[in-house]
């Protein structure tokens, strides 16, 4: 109804990044399958490798401001190839939607109540972030500082409640693994949490500031690197050769938790946690896959659009996978290359393509001359 | 209907006011419209002038007043000998008859401020008499016969005089009202004891005397097409915004109602979000409190009968806030403020919670608890959502009926309440004991945020109903709701949820806590725009070192 007169600050932008990375770190079974006690150099390592990647997408909001990826490709590749382009970043953000979606089923299915129906859990999350999104951009964005708060003073406060349980021996040894599963680990986190980053780009329109876009990217990015860092950190040191097999190592950590039987049993709030930060997540994407939606096709309110598409959402995300662990085979072997396609070769080759066509005028102009 | 419709013109979106606002539309409209005929369309009022006679002007007034037993017509002449032919009108009960009789019978009969041959001629006019008869402060002249009743209906007494196409208007307010007493909905241990009353002239010279200030405006309006009740505003220039303040006087002048008996009459019309359960306009009782609100740049809302202002815009953080916190010392206060989270908390989500630990998660409690619980509750034949709804409604129902009790019955109440209900429930198996502890803190908690009291009733059963559904989850979602809402909803263009959501770093020196007053050096962000700040930097002294220097 008032899209033009939506605006978000710059800060409020960043701590949203932050927040929707620190999201992730119910998803680091991911890295734990594949690099073990390493998964930390990976969060490192991957975290440099992002913030190069990232910079393409700065890049791309700079030579275009005020407009969001499907503008912008729109913009570079003209109406039908643009068009084209535009249709594969909405089935991205749908698709990671729905995967989430599913995350958070499985999560809550296998740990707080298994024997209530998946449909009817999954109807009340896409519920409340279809209303999120109905209210607008405006009001997810405001919440991300107050999440990344909340995100991490409930790591904060189990780091130390855990910490007589570490054991920092548990890190060693280091660098023992074939190089190959080092480039396999830094691959699944560079994609999976920093480079999803990319849903965000629908969000760039809204920004009151244009020229501070890039800053709270990197530093938003650095904020969700720490929680990552720090939960990878504490999850083996704390579980030490389990951390590999365990499903969830974030929320087994927090069953550990005894201080002489007086505090003990904090799941619960760790469960609150990680469904409003998953339920950030899934408005940010779903409102980046609604608003792709209304740009392509030039609708002039992406509001009309958001339940069918939430609908859309729930009757999928019960269906991609049968179980948790299926999901997780997911996360580490293919996903990095289906989100790769994404998030990174779409955006190179439209930068490629912007830094021509911008080439163009110029080349032109000096002709005239 | 014009009204209706541009009603629903309302600012802002929520995922079910388009459709709230089209029922509530055809519920008006079905109401108003029966048979393609407009129910109560009114008349455009007719400005009616004075006539030059003044009996004819009295058998007017009484034939608009319906010849009313309590309207006084006093007629007499003006001056010595055949004199003027006046008139005093005014509604017996409302004026000051002494006032009258001192300052305005006395020296229109025997003035001597006139020549006596002056009336004796006819010769002289209504405006002699208010320069050099009437010893009456304030004196108006008027010439509609509108604003004449108008006038004498709210206690003032009209002048009539034969040959005169104008009337005065002399203030002779002199009904019966309550004096300022202490408050009896915001008591205080500390601080200003005196409360508004009825009266709306007492309500603003109280808040002129707490503000001394020729910036603070007071505004002012009648509404209501039957009771023609004065509404005022009050805001310090330079401080309030001028949006806010535009926005305040176009919402009140668009009020189109009958009546106006109290504030919250108004409160209704005015408001943002008229189908959200939580209020956007605050009120207050204490003239400090809106005193201190108009200070912080926002505007007080003044109804005449009521001794209730209502305070815009109004932030979610003032249901946490009372007068006292800024009287009393910054420690104990935050220490207390927070208490009132903790318990607004608890009123809300300690029924949901008790109900998802002892259905859904019983794991999350150490064993021991987990026996004791067990044993409360064998024999019980109710699951625990329903003994948890049973309890609530009782609860709600005993504290309906307290409050609008005649006082002796009080104690049969509370030995219903306390002894039947509570105990004979327990002992008789019907409802377990832990059920009871976890509602009578609920109702206890409650009453540290008495703003938020009717909220938390709504709130504290929807989440009871979500825990019975789904348990943690269930209440974990009901959560991410109510915040989505509190971040969408607007108080007259503030934010509701500000400073948490948009997060004001500046603004929470006095949210969560209330910092000392020398570190409150700002008024709230964006509340006052050109004015922001509230003193210069300063330090208490510290140690005394200023004496030991002065030695």
């Amino acid at each position: 109804m008032n899209n033009g007169k939506e605006q978000i600050l710059s800060a409020q932008l960043m701590f949203s990044v932050g927040c929707f990375i620190q999201s992730s770190t119910l998803l680091t079974s991911f890295i734990a399958d594949v690099a073990g006690n390493e998964a930390w150099i990976a969060v490192i390592a991957s975290y440099g490798l992002s913030m190069l990647l990232v910079r393409m997408y700065v890049k791309l909001a700079k030579l275009y401001p005020g407009k969001s990826i499907v503008q912008i490709s729109e913009a570079v590749f003209g109406p039908v190839l643009g068009k084209i382009l535009s249709c594969f970043y909405i089935w991205f953000f749908f698709s990671l939607a729905i995967l989430n979606t599913s995350d958070v089923g499985f999560f809550v299915n296998n740990f707080i109540m298994p024997e209530t129906p998946k449909m009817a859990i999954l109807l009340m999350f896409i519920f409340v972030c279809a209303w999120a999104v109905r209210r607008g951009v405006e009001t997810i964005m405001r919440y991300g500082q107050l999440f990344l708060i909340m995100g991490f003073s409930v790591v904060g406060l189990f780091c130390i409640l855990l910490f007589k349980d570490m054991s920092f021996d548990n890190l060693m040894p280091v660098f023992a693994m074939p190089v190959m599963k080092y480039v396999q680990s830094i691959h699944i986190v560079t994609i999976i949490p920093f480079c999803e980053i990319l849903a965000f780009t629908m969000v760039f329109p809204y920004v009151k500031d244009q020229e501070k876009i890039g800053r709270s990217l990197y530093i938003g990015m650095t904020l969700g690197a720490i929680h990552l860092l720090v939960v990878v950190l504490r999850d083996i040191s704390v579980l030490g050769p389990v951390y590999t097999h365990v499903t969830a190592p974030s929320f087994q950590v927090t069953r550990l938790i005894n201080i002489g039987n007086v505090i003990t049993r904090m799941e619960f709030f760790y469960e609150v946690a990680v469904n409003i930060l998953i339920f950030f997540k899934v408005s940010v994407l779903l409102f980046a896959a609604v608003l792709a939606v209304a740009q392509t096709f030039h609708i002039k309110s992406y509001r009309s659009l958001v339940i069918p598409i939430a609908v859309l959402v729930i009757c999928i995300s019960m269906a991609p996978f049968i179980s948790a662990a299926e999901s997780g085979f997911w996360g580490s072997n293919i996903a990095p290359f289906y989100s790769a396609f994404f998030e990174i070769i779409l955006p190179f080759f439209t930068l490629i393509a912007a830094l021509i066509r911008s080439m163009i005028p110029e080349e032109g102009e000096a002709g005239l001359k | 209907m014009q009204y209706y419709e541009s009603r629903l013109k309302i600012r802002g979106v929520i995922m079910f006011r388009e459709n709230l606002k089209k029922i509530t539309y055809w519920m008006v409209k079905r109401q108003l419209v029966a048979n393609d005929e407009v129910i109560g369309e009114r008349p455009p009022v007719q400005e009616e002038n004075l006539s030059g006679n003044l009996k004819e002007n009295i058998a007017r007034i009484r034939e608009e007043m319906g010849n009313s037993a309590d309207l006084v017509v006093r007629e007499f002449s003006c001056g010595s000998g055949r004199g003027m032919p006046v008139a005093l009108v005014y509604v017996d009960g409302m004026a000051n008859a002494k006032i009258l009789n001192e300052s305005a019978i006395k020296p229109l009969m025997f003035g001597t401020g006139l020549k006596n041959d002056a009336c004796r001629h006819g010769k002289c006019t209504l405006a002699d008499l208010k320069e050099k008869l009437l010893s009456i402060a304030e004196v108006n002249t008027l010439q509609t016969l509108d604003s004449l009743l108008q006038g004498i209906l709210s206690g003032d007494t009209a002048l009539l005089a034969d040959e005169s196409r104008e009337a005065l208007m002399l203030t002779s307010k002199g009904f019966e009202k309550r004096s300022v007493t202490e408050p009896l909905s915001e008591a205080v241990i500390r601080g200003p004891r005196e409360g508004f009353t009825e009266s709306i002239r007492t309500n603003t010279s109280l808040l002129r005397r707490k503000i001394k200030n020729p910036a603070l405006t007071i505004e002012s309006m009648t509404i209501g097409e039957k009771t023609r009740t004065a509404v005022c505003f009050a805001y310090i220039r330079g401080v309030a915004n001028e949006e806010l303040i535009s926005s305040i006087r176009d919402r009140l002048k668009a009020v189109r109602t009958d009546a106006v008996l109290d504030s919250g009459c108004l409160e209704e019309y005015i408001e943002d979000a008229p189908f959200s359960i939580f209020p956007t306009l605050g009120y207050t009782e204490k003239p400090d409190v809106a005193a201190a609100k108009i200070l912080e740049g926002r505007a007080a809302i003044l109804v005449d009968g009521s001794p209730f202002a209502l305070t815009a815009p109004l932030l979610f953080i003032e249901g946490f806030q009372s007068a006292e916190d800024y009287y009393f010392r910054s420690y104990y206060m935050s220490l207390v403020r927070v208490l009132r989270y903790i318990s607004y908390i608890i009123t809300i989500f300690a029924p949901a919670l008790y109900v998802a630990i002892t259905t859904f998660h019983q794991e999350l409690l150490p064993t021991d608890l987990l026996f004791t619980m067990a044993a409360a509750r064998e024999g019980i034949p109710f699951p625990a959502v329903e003994e948890a709804l049973i309890m609530l409604i009782t609860f709600e129902i005993l504290r309906e009926a307290g409050v609008r009790l005649p006082r002796p019955v009080g104690q049969a109440l509370s030995i219903v309440g306390a002894l039947v209900i509570g105990d004979a429930a327990v002992s008789a198996g019907l409802i377990g004991a832990p059920m009871v502890i976890v509602i009578a803190i609920t109702a206890v908690s409650v009453f540290l945020t008495p703003n938020l009291a009717n909220t938390a009733a709504i709130l504290r059963l929807i989440f009871l109903f979500l825990a019975g559904f789904m348990g943690g989850y269930g209440i974990t979602i009901g959560f991410i709701g109510v915040l989505i809402h509190l971040g969408s909803l607007k108080s007259f263009g503030f934010p509701y949820f500000a400073p948490f959501a948009p997060y004001r770093s500046a603004d929470m020196k006095d949210a969560v806590i209330r910092s000392p007053l020398w570190m409150l050096a700002t008024r709230p962000e964006k509340m006052a725009r050109r004015d922001r700040k509230r003193l210069d930097f300063f330090v208490p002294p510290a140690d005394g070192t200023k004496n030991e220097q002065g030695e």
